[in-house]
């Protein structure tokens, strides 16, 4: 890469409001199991170069299903992903394995997502024999990711065993920069960790988005880590993208009642100066095989019940809507700051 | 030996753990996953029990309730519950305690229930082994409890099986077995680890009812750091075997002696802000555990370490109200 494009990668990075162009998109994406459920119901996104884009929400939203979707490791049932404007989700045999390589994943589990009979060099430089990457050049570029990662070429000949949980992160995350991928989707890549070296890893992918200039879609349930992460947040329920916004205002004004809700559920330092008050959600999400109409988040929506229950939610399915960088899919979604906070006066 | 440790426990301490050390046989040689460690529970307590992969938090769990897994076995010390030393009874006495006098919560609600019996019967089986009733009010009780869990239409749920809960729901019916009987000590190990933040907090709220409404001191032992701060009005802080600091929570988390809360502390991420210089880690890992330790165990990460911390063992002196293990920030400097 070029002294230019680093730096270039920098200032973007940095500043976090100057995004590129679009490098991802989705358009009314679907994926529909065979069992009924549906997983990705309608996602329209927008992914830029050079941003993090976070994607938050519970068990059984569809984060997980729609990350495998954006990287083509799960075929949509509906809908199409572009990358850099090329239709990926068209593609097939050699076009798409070689679209492939600027999509890049990182997954959760350290431990199942490594093969124990590898040694770390092996894994990491797989995707670079997979694509006829000569001996030499392969050992000399994964020494290189070993570096980048900060595991050093002594790591090469070890096996997956004698490393720490947050080596084997390391170790994933030098596989998924070999064939030089323009994004990386990471799938919950600090879950497993314990916290001192949970911060290690996050650190380390802030640092490898700037020296890389890479464009990340992170997806977690951990809302403190993806506030230390994201430019961008999108919250899922139930399929959807329920609320779209840019970091910093979602995390201090959400419009959307399921993210008030959240955010109120994460448990906050003794010492943090924000109290939380405490919202309840009622009840568990409905089946995602049998979904009611009007608004999916109808029967568990305190919002709706503070307003007398309005029609409009039972007979409408919102979309999402408002500014640019601040959108969400509730048809009150002007009342969710000032009512969350009233939530238990 | 009983009336010493009688002496030195706590005027109305429930559960008296004394200089407990426990090891685990492994292919490696033997772990000394838990070494010397000593802490009470009072009435009422809300005791968390904090501390990395590895440190012995769970085994601790464990072994209160006398459930090491083969191989894993204590080697010193005593654990008192109302002034019976719970490493001395037969396991059939030891059974008359658990679920009854000792209740228990664990992460995986799914690995805690038969996937073959009712909700409403495991919950009433509890009750019937115990209190010697029918199992007609047993029934009838189990449907009280599971309301009391907030497990909505108690009598259609409690013939139902647990594929037929989500995860929060299994974990409420746990929860409803480990308190069925109105239980002394609660011993709550990561029971909101594998639950989603919504359903963490109704869980946490239902924890938080139990002890208000019968008086049950709970152990919760966490490794979600800022939840530990919101529930727990004592925290006892373990790194590789040992107890480093113990205090009330207020104390703990506004001013940490020790070096290692307080680096635990600073990497946790805040939900508030996006910090500018990034998240703080605790460089290095823990100490091998199978090795005898020699000085402090995390004198090398620690970044205020003198030359006596890599020579002896600090021990565990109380500071005011507190205790800490450290040659720095201890009462011996």
């Amino acid at each position: 890469m070029s002294e230019l494009l680093k730096q270039i990668g920098e200032t973007t990075n940095n500043a976090g409001a100057r995004l590129g162009d679009t490098i991802l998109e989705a358009r009314d994406l679907h994926v529909i199991f065979g069992t009924g459920v549906r997983a990705v119901d309608g996602i329209n996104l927008k992914i830029y170069r050079g941003e993090t884009l976070g994607v938050v929400g519970e068990s059984g939203c569809g984060k997980s299903t729609l990350g495998r979707t954006l990287c083509m490791l799960e075929a949509p049932t509906g809908g199409s992903v572009a990358l850099n404007g090329l239709p990926i989700s068209d593609m097939k045999g050699s076009s798409l394995r070689e679209a492939r390589k600027s999509l890049q994943m990182v997954f959760q589990d350290p431990y199942s997502s490594l093969d124990p009979r590898q040694r770390a060099g092996e894994i990491i430089g797989e995707p670079l024999l997979l694509a006829g990457v000569d001996k030499k050049q392969r050992q000399s570029r994964v020494n290189e990711l070993l570096d980048l990662v900060s595991i050093g070429a002594s790591g090469y000949a070890k096996f997956p065993r004698e490393f720490s949980g947050g080596q084997r992160q390391r170790i994933g995350i030098a596989r998924s920069l070999a064939a030089n991928p323009e994004i990386i989707i990471c799938d919950e890549p600090v879950s497993a960790l314990d916290v001192s070296v949970q911060a290690q890893i996050v650190n380390l992918l802030v640092s490898l988005q700037r020296k890389l200039n890479l464009t990340y879609v992170f997806i977690s349930h951990d809302l403190a880590v993806v506030r230390q992460m994201a430019n961008r947040v999108a919250v899922m329920y139930l399929g959807r993208i329920v609320e779209l916004a840019d970091a910093d205002k979602i995390f201090a004004a959400p419009r959307h009642p399921y993210t008030a809700a959240l955010l109120s559920a994460v448990p906050r330092m003794l010492t943090s100066s924000a109290k939380r008050k405490p919202i309840s959600l009622p009840g568990d999400p409905p089946s995602p095989m049998h979904l009611p109409p009007g608004c999916r988040f109808q029967a568990r929506c305190w919002l709706r019940q503070k307003l007398g229950s309005p029609d409009v939610c039972s007979a409408v399915d919102p979309m999402l809507s408002g500014t640019g960088d601040h959108q969400a899919a509730c048809h009150f979604q002007e009342h969710v700051d000032a009512q969350r906070g009233a939530q238990n006066a | 030996m009983l009336n010493q440790i009688r002496h030195s426990a706590d005027h109305d301490a429930i559960l008296s753990v004394e200089n407990l050390s426990i090891d685990i046989e492994s292919k490696r040689g033997v772990l000394h996953v838990v070494r010397g460690v000593s802490f009470h529970v009072n009435a009422g307590d809300r005791i968390g029990v904090v501390g990395e992969s590895g440190c012995g938090k769970s085994t601790l769990a464990l072994a209160i309730m006398r459930l090491l897994a083969p191989g894993a076995a204590p080697v010193g010390g005593s654990i008192q519950f109302l002034g019976t030393d719970l490493l001395a009874l037969s396991e059939t006495e030891m059974r008359r305690l658990r679920g009854n006098e000792i209740g228990m919560v664990f992460q995986d609600p799914a690995a805690s229930l038969n996937p073959m019996m009712t909700a409403g019967r495991q919950v009433g089986e509890t009750i019937e082994a115990h209190k010697g009733v029918s199992r007609k009010i047993s029934a009838s009780a189990a449907v009280d409890m599971m309301r009391s869990v907030k497990i909505p239409e108690p009598a259609v749920r409690a013939g139902q099986y647990p594929h037929q809960f989500s995860g929060g729901m299994r974990q409420r019916i746990v929860i409803a077995m480990g308190t069925a009987n109105t239980p002394k000590l609660i011993i709550a190990d990561e029971p909101t680890t594998a639950l989603d933040v919504t359903v963490q907090a109704q869980v946490i709220e239902l924890l938080e009812k139990m002890n208000t409404d019968t008086g049950s001191s709970i152990v919760f032992i966490s490794h979600n750091i800022a939840l530990v701060s919101e529930f727990c009005s004592r925290v006892v802080v373990m790194y590789a075997g040992r107890i480093v600091e113990e205090g009330s929570t207020s104390d703990i988390f506004s001013r940490p002696y020790h070096p290692y809360t307080s680096a635990l502390i600073k990497s946790v991420p805040p939900l508030d802000e996006r910090l500018a210089d990034g998240l703080v880690p605790i460089e290095g890992r823990p100490p091998n555990l199978a090795s005898k330790q020699v000085g402090c165990a995390f004198a090398a990460r620690c970044s205020s370490k003198i030359e006596k911390c890599t020579q002896s063992s600090p021990p565990l002196v109380a500071m005011g109200p507190r205790k800490v293990a450290c040659w720095v920030t201890g009462a011996h400097s």
